[in-house]
Formats: C-alpha cells, structure tokens, sequence
C-alpha cells in the first residue's frame, strides 16, 4: 500500500492504519527500536508507542515521508525510555543532598538543553549539507541508525574497513567545523 | 559536549536526511547496458523475424484537440552506447524534485568520468520513459526519418509504432513511442501492449507526454548529483 494511502486511513480514523503501517513498516521499525533501546520488549513498546503517536498526530498532521517521520517519532521514544531507565538507576545511587539540590534547581536546565539540541541540530545540517551524499549517508546511518560498520558497508557498497576510516575522517571533520563555528573551542 | 545533547540534536535533523539514508541505494557502475531491456526486446523483434510491414498511420487526439500521429516504422535501427555511466535509483525528493506530480520510478545516470548528471530511466506509470539531460542520448534506438511529428503546446513531437506478426495465439504485440526535445533536452517515451488494447495503450503514452510537456524544460537546479 502507498503511504499516502496510509495516511489517508488514518485521517479515516480506520484501525487498518495502523494494520497497514505495521504490516509495511514493523520489521524496519523494530530494528530501529532495538538499536536503542535496552531489551526487546522495550523496542516493541516503543514501535507500539510509536504507532500510538502516529495515530495521534494524523491528523492533522500529513508526514511526507512517512517513514521518515515514523523513524524520528522511534528513535525518539526509544533514547526518551532508554534515558528514563538509566535517570531511575542513577537515582537509587543519588545521595540526599544532591536530590535536595535538583530540587532547589529551576527547570530551566532542561528547557536550556532542548534549545542547545535544537541549536545543535541546526549546525548539524549545515554540516551535513558539506558532504557528498554517500558520506551524509554513511553518518546517518552510523550515529543516527546506530547501525554497525558491517551493515553499512553493505549498504552503501564498500568494505568495512573504508566505512572504518570514513567515519574516522567525517567525526575529525566535524569537530573542525565545530570549531569553526564557534560551537567547541 | 556530552551524548545526550548530540543525541537529541541528531534526532531533531530534518526528516529529509533521515529520508535519504532510508532511501539510499549505491551507484552502480556498468558499461553500456543502458536501455539493455529495449535493445535486448528489439533484438528479439529482428531475430525472430518479426514482421514489420507498412501500416496506416494511427492517431490519438491529445486533451489540447491536437492529433498525434504514430508513423509505422520501418526499420528499427539501434544507436550503439559505449559510455561508462554510474546509476542509482532515485530519492522521491529527487523525483519529484525532476518531475514534479507525475509520480516518476527509475534511477539517474551520471557520467562516470565527470560524474554529470547525463540523465533519467524508468517509467511513469506503465510507460517507459528515457530523459537525456544533455545531447548524449540515453536511449539507444534511432528515430528518424519515417515518424509522424504533430505538436502539443507548441512542442514538437515525433512519434511512431511497430507491430509485431502474431504469435501462436494470434496475438500481436505493438509498441508506440514518442520523443521530443526541450532545451536541448531528450524526452523518449515507449509503451506497449497487445494490439487489442492499443487504444489504451496509447492514450496511457499521450497522458504522459502531455504531463511532461506541461513542466516544462527541466531546471538544472532540480538535477540530483552522484
């Protein structure tokens, strides 16, 4: 089925949105769900969150592409879950004095961190849009996907050890342009 | 810089990067198999001794009133490519970027010397469709000489047919084509079917020509790099 066609089920509020999406999609999803998060069933949760937000957000929302957005809205959830679960952990080590302190904190520091991310990603893309489109891909795929070097070097048709020194040389040219741009001194 | 920062800043990227690793498949490096489909179905139609024979000319009237008329063609000469050529299928956002909502499927060509954009190969719909972004010509059939030429908005347009002798059934086959040029730019468009659909057959190859005339030239803008 064609995504616009999924789309317009969901704008139908027909459950076979969701039937359709799963049935095109899942596998894709799920592997992306388990790149980042901690256990399977967390990854199944995640793509079941996913579909739920989809569900919620069309209408009124029309992604195009489809899958791109379905993509952001997992990997999104699975980090938001995977960052949960170490916050819980880090909390039982926590001793009460610096409890009492994050209390005492304004909220502001997550609102300082959600800037600084959009921010960021904004720099980013002007970086990404400086490679050829083979080396934005294999950095996508590496840092965004979090897919091993073996499947990307399948993927984009060299050998693991070329995907190997690619990223090598992509991660020293960002942090140039970093510099560059004022971001890291 | 820590990850959690860079982590949520990847995950606020555009969709379009997200889209292109998606979507990404590797260039392919070939030698001349361009259009190796036709040249290989043409090749079929001369050693099987297909028959060709002089037909009447056959016509479909373009939504403008203008009639297009296919010429039987006579021969079916092949143009040889010996080109080195890169190719990849194409992002949606590069198709629709080159074609904007003619639903286009196929892969670009680039030169594997310099790697320019040389041109475009699939289908619109059930219709094969060949652009040549510059005068080195993608598809490997020559058309000249016998076709009918007719017009469509003031864009010239040469087209013709075969017909094939029937097989064992007593079904023939026939292809119609079209081709006109815009800028300096090549559009080769081929469908075929049975000859007992061949009203539909043509009419599905005129709803096509008429979409890409209607866009227009192709702005170099639009053309996708390697």
């Amino acid at each position: 089925m064609e995504d616009k066609q999924i789309v317009e089920l969901f704008w139908q509020r027909s459950e076979e949105a969701l039937a359709a999406l799963d049935h095109k999609y899942g596998k894709l999803c799920r592997a992306l769900a388990s790149r980042w998060a901690k256990d399977p069933q967390d990854a199944e949760e995640c793509v079941n969150d996913a579909y739920l937000a989809l569900w919620e957000a069309i209408p009124p929302a029309r992604p195009e592409p489809l899958i791109a957005y379905l993509c952001k809205v997992i990997r999104n959830l699975s980090l938001k879950r995977r960052e949960h679960d170490e916050a819980m952990k880090r909390d039982s080590r926590c001793d009460a004095s610096l409890e009492e302190l994050a209390e005492a904190l304004p909220a502001g520091t997550d609102v300082w961190s959600e800037v600084a991310a959009k921010e960021l990603a904004r720099a980013l893309e002007r970086f990404l849009d400086t490679l050829s489109r083979q080396d934005r891909v294999i950095f996508m795929r590496r840092y965004w996907f979090g897919d091993p070097y073996q499947e990307i070097a399948g993927r984009v048709g060299l050998s693991e050890k070329t995907v190997s020194v690619r990223l090598t040389r992509l991660r020293k040219r960002l942090r140039q342009y970093f510099i560059q741009e004022g971001i890291l001194s | 810089m820590n990850t959690q920062l860079l982590s949520h800043a990847l995950n606020d990227l555009g969709e379009k990067y997200v889209a292109e690793a998606l979507e990404y498949a590797p260039p392919v490096r070939q030698k001349r198999p361009l259009f190796i489909a036709l040249a290989a179905c043409l090749s079929l139609f001369i050693a099987f001794g297909l028959w060709q024979f002089r037909s009447p000319l056959e016509t479909v009237t373009l939504s403008g009133g203008e009639t297009l008329r296919f010429a039987p063609l006579s021969s079916v000469p092949t143009n040889s490519l010996d080109l080195f050529v890169d190719t990849r299928a194409l992002t949606a956002y590069e198709r629709e970027a080159l074609f904007p909502g003619l639903s286009a499927e196929g892969f670009g060509v680039w030169s594997g010397e310099d790697r320019s954009f040389l041109g475009f190969e699939g289908h619109l719909g059930r219709v094969r469709f060949i652009f040549s972004a510059t005068e080195t010509l993608l598809q490997d059939t020559i058309i000249e000489g016998t076709e009918a030429t007719a017009s469509q908005d003031g864009v010239g347009i040469t087209a013709g047919y075969f017909r094939t002798r029937p097989n064992s059934q007593g079904k023939r086959t026939v292809i119609y084509y079209a081709t006109f040029t815009l800028n300096g730019q090549t559009f080769y468009l081929e469908n075929a079917g049975e000859e007992a659909d061949k009203d539909s057959v043509k009419s599905e190859l005129a709803q096509a020509l008429e979409g890409l005339i209607e866009n227009g030239a192709l702005p170099e803008a639009a053309f996708p790099s390697l």
